[in-house]
């Protein structure tokens, strides 16, 4: 888990904290001086949809 | 005349890793020893010796419920041990700025209201035990 400092009681805003405990960061994350870092997402993008090319109408030779 | 005078200023009050030097107006930070007597028949005063340390911190700090501040700080330590540091003023830690250090002191108990009307809320709580220390470096 990556912790945030959120309160200047504990650090500098937006700095990594690193708790001395769980429990101490469950203290601090409750009392709103710490927060959970945002998760940063490695999924891959997803793929773009394929799309059929529509049929070409074929001209009507007035068969 | 005092050649040398401290204003009353602490520039570092710690509980635990939470500073709440701006709620705190009154810090008493007490290195006791109990006083066991030794006394015996043939003196003719008493004399004490040194037990074990029975050390104090007393802080009044400004009561407040929002997120960070004193509530939040305090009321998950109720009946819990922990480390409480004052320091004179918000220089480095030196012989002539001496951090003040209680490790392992239990906050007993914790008045959760005190409201009077027209003032602020404060709050007086004690640290009890633990073991005491100086930083002067």
């Amino acid at each position: 888990m990556t912790y945030l400092v959120v309160s200047r009681r504990v650090g500098t805003p937006g700095e990594e904290y690193t708790p001395a405990s769980e429990a101490d960061a469950q203290r601090l994350l409750a009392g709103g001086f710490i927060r959970l870092a945002d998760k940063v997402s490695t999924d891959k993008p997803p793929k773009a949809r394929k799309v059929k090319p529509a049929p070409e109408e074929t001209p009507d030779h007035g068969k | 005349m005092a050649s040398s005078t401290y204003l009353s200023n602490p520039g570092e009050v710690l509980i635990g890793v939470v500073d709440v030097t701006d709620q705190c107006t009154a810090a008493t930070f007490t290195y006791e020893f109990d006083t066991l007597e030794n006394t015996a028949f043939g003196q003719t005063a008493r004399t004490n010796v040194a037990g074990l340390e029975n050390n104090t911190v007393t802080l009044t700090m400004y009561m407040s419920y929002a997120a960070a501040e004193t509530y939040a700080t305090l009321q998950p330590l109720v009946g819990t041990q922990v480390t409480v540091k004052v320091k004179p003023t918000d220089a480095a830690a030196s012989a002539t700025n001496p951090q003040q250090v209680l490790t392992g002191a239990l906050l007993a108990s914790l008045p959760v209201v005190n409201a009077t009307l027209g003032e602020l809320s404060t709050v007086d709580i004690e640290f009890v035990g633990g073991v005491y220390s100086e930083v002067t470096s």
